[in-house]
């Protein structure tokens, strides 16, 4: 990877896209992704049962509208943009999704909503899906890892 | 209007009261005149704002994702959700870097909270009345908000002010549209907080992001809105907690204080000021001078140094103390010794000498730019924003323009370059009678009534020379 005077984010959409196209023809990385897919998917379902479920379907319903992209607690599908704000809220219900230490942050419940509905919307291939998958989970770890290595300033762990 | 403050109660309750008060209470004359200034300000720069270059790009964007036909979208000139039209409006006002200002919170308050509230109202079918007091609410709590956090004595400059308060003025103003109830008002202030965005990078680098930082602003509002009615719930400390707005931006101690004794002051609105020009709000005293001296200059070809006197905020806010290269209008709009060189060498500081960043003769008038700071315009600001132009010539003469503030436009004008603005692009009559409405909204039954006068029609066809070749869909090779 070139360095010099390139920019900080044109490095990292050219080794997202390096490590997720490799990505998408790795075994390991494949089983990697379907893992963090289910693991989030159980998340979603599971969170229809929390107290505050029931508010956020209520918000949900009136901008659902027309779309391709599934809703998990509306059971239906709708707007991608509401599908992926919805599906994101109900995995991060259970505050039991994935971690990644290195940069302190949940990132499935973050990337895996936005990647399923844009796929939902936009037919993407499930190669395509996972590409998107692994490039997100590695434009949010590095930053969040870069951010939090000054440890002077890294105040707290995840919660 | 009285609020009581102090009694250990969280300050996004004390600011729900406030609100409540907006709502329900008569609006005064004055209060309401300058609400329908605002709006017609805003509006005017949404017109005006379809022809930027990126217009092409936003209406794309749009087009996608219209959505439930419910508010009227300026880019499209048709309706689309109250979502989509909420952005799409608040970064087409934001584009020409011209709208409304309110000095002590550092914010463009306008383009933040009225693409929400006019959403909100079309798309509920709030009365004229409602409109208003969502808008006086708007500017409420988004000015009471960043004036704290400005005033403070320290915060984070890497966020823009704009930014921060944005989505809690846009919330704010929903409630207030909608009369929402204490608890829940307290929980949209709450959600509007945390959806702040908005970073200073654009300053330096040109990019178009602080345009969406306006519309994010406006959609997010709505979205705290939507999500406090559903009944979702945020912290209620969500200002002066441990993990707060106000440790967050690393505000200093007082913060806290100086927003809760604000919410028994007079309207927020009643201190916002429309601009001269487009152009960050500390360049236009400079230009204006600048323009002043430019009367006086024969030759801006001999002009051996410009002096350009002002306030360490204006010389340290991001972008404003750059001399290029300019490779955008963000830049140049955002130049305090483009718009001065500007101004000398044109006599005018229009969107067509913001164009002209590759101009060798601007560009080597920029290089003689040096700025010095002023104490006694450091002491009068925020109250007064002066600055003196002095262009020192080759022969040993100078030229030199003072002013004590920015030649803000009084009512009469802004109203005149709403007319002006809007009949270019809706034809006179009905600039006149969306003037019209705008001013008597307090008596319309229904809000609709003045949106139904905004211009039905389809958009021009996108222009290839001034559009960027962004794929309507990414492509789907790599990522």
């Amino acid at each position: 990877m070139d360095g010099g005077a390139l920019s900080l984010s044109r490095q990292a959409i050219r080794h997202a896209s390096t490590l997720a196209d490799r990505g998408a023809d790795v075994t390991e990385v494949d089983s990697r992704v379907a893992a963090c897919m289910l693991d989030f998917l159980s998340g979603c379902l599971t969170a229809r049962a929390t107290p505050w479920a029931p508010t956020l379907l209520r918000h949900d319903r009136m901008r659902a509208g027309p779309g391709r992209a599934f809703h998990f607690g509306l059971q239906r599908k709708g707007a991608s943009d509401t599908a992926a704000f919805g599906n994101a809220v109900l995995g991060h219900g259970l505050i039991r999704e994935d971690v990644h230490l290195g940069s302190g942050s949940h990132i499935g419940g973050i990337v895996i909503p936005a990647m399923l509905a844009l796929a939902e919307r936009d037919g993407l291939s499930g190669q395509d899906l996972i590409r998107g998958i692994v490039a997100g989970y590695e434009a949010a770890a590095r930053p969040g890892a870069a951010a939090a290595e000054d440890r002077a300033s890294f105040l707290g762990a995840p919660k | 209007m009285t609020v009581q403050i102090g009694g250990g109660e969280p300050l996004a309750r004390l600011a729900a009261r406030r609100i409540r008060n907006i709502a329900c209470e008569p609006l005064e004359p004055a209060v309401r005149h300058k609400a329908a200034l605002c709006l017609l300000d805003f509006l005017g720069c949404c017109v005006a704002g379809r022809r930027m270059p990126w217009a092409p790009a936003l209406l794309r964007f749009a087009d996608d994702r219209a959505g439930t036909p419910e508010a009227y979208h300026w880019s499209l000139g048709r309706r689309v959700s109250a979502g989509m039209a909420a952005f799409g409006n608040g970064v087409l006002g934001h584009s020409i870097i011209r709208d409304d200002m309110h000095v002590a919170s550092g914010s463009h308050i306008g383009v933040l909270i009225l693409p929400a509230a006019i959403a909100l109202a079309e798309r509920d079918d709030l009365p004229g009345r409602a409109l208003l007091a969502g808008i006086v609410a708007g500017y409420e709590m988004a000015g009471r908000l960043g004036t704290a956090v400005r005033g403070s004595g320290a915060f984070n400059r890497h966020f823009r002010p704009s930014g921060i308060v944005g989505a809690f003025g846009a919330a704010a103003a929903a409630c207030a549209a909608s009369q929402l109830d204490e608890d829940r008002t307290v929980h949209a202030l709450g959600f509007g907080a945390n959806f702040a965005c908005g970073l200073n990078e654009w300053a330096w680098s040109g990019g178009q992001e602080l345009f969406a930082h306006a519309g994010m602003a406006a959609q997010s509002g709505l979205n705290a809105f939507d999500l406090a009615c559903s009944g979702m719930q945020s912290s209620e400390t969500i200002l002066e907690g441990a993990d707060g707005v106000f440790a967050a931006y690393g505000c200093g101690s007082d913060a806290a204080r100086i927003f809760a004794s604000s919410l028994s002051e007079d309207y927020c609105i009643l201190g916002v000021r429309h601009k001269p020009n487009a152009g960050c709000n500390f360049i236009q005293t400079p230009i204006a001078a600048a323009l002043e001296a430019a009367k006086r200059l024969n030759s801006p070809n001999k002009i051996d140094e410009i002096v350009i006197r002002t306030f360490g905020e204006a010389q340290c806010y991001p972008g404003c103390d750059y001399t290029g290269p300019f490779t955008s209008l963000q830049q140049s709009k955002m130049s305090l010794q483009y718009g001065v060189s500007a101004a000398l060498l044109w006599g005018r500081v229009d969107e067509n000498a913001y164009a002209r960043l590759a101009d060798p003769v601007l560009n080597a008038l920029v290089s003689r730019c040096r700025i010095e700071l002023d104490a006694g315009f450091a002491e009068a600001f925020p109250a007064r924003q002066g600055a003196a132009i002095d262009v020192r010539l080759h022969d040993g003469s100078r030229t030199v323009a003072t002013l004590d503030d920015v030649p803000w436009l009084d009512d009469t004008a802004v109203e005149a370059r709403f007319l002006a603005e809007m009949a270019d692009y809706a034809g006179a009559a009905a600039a006149n009678r969306i003037l019209e409405a705008a001013h008597g909204l307090n008596d319309l039954e229904s809000s609709r009534d003045l949106f139904a006068l905004f211009p039905s029609r389809t958009p021009e066809p996108v222009d290839a020379s001034r559009s960027d070749t962004t794929p309507r869909r990414p492509t789907t090779d790599g990522l």
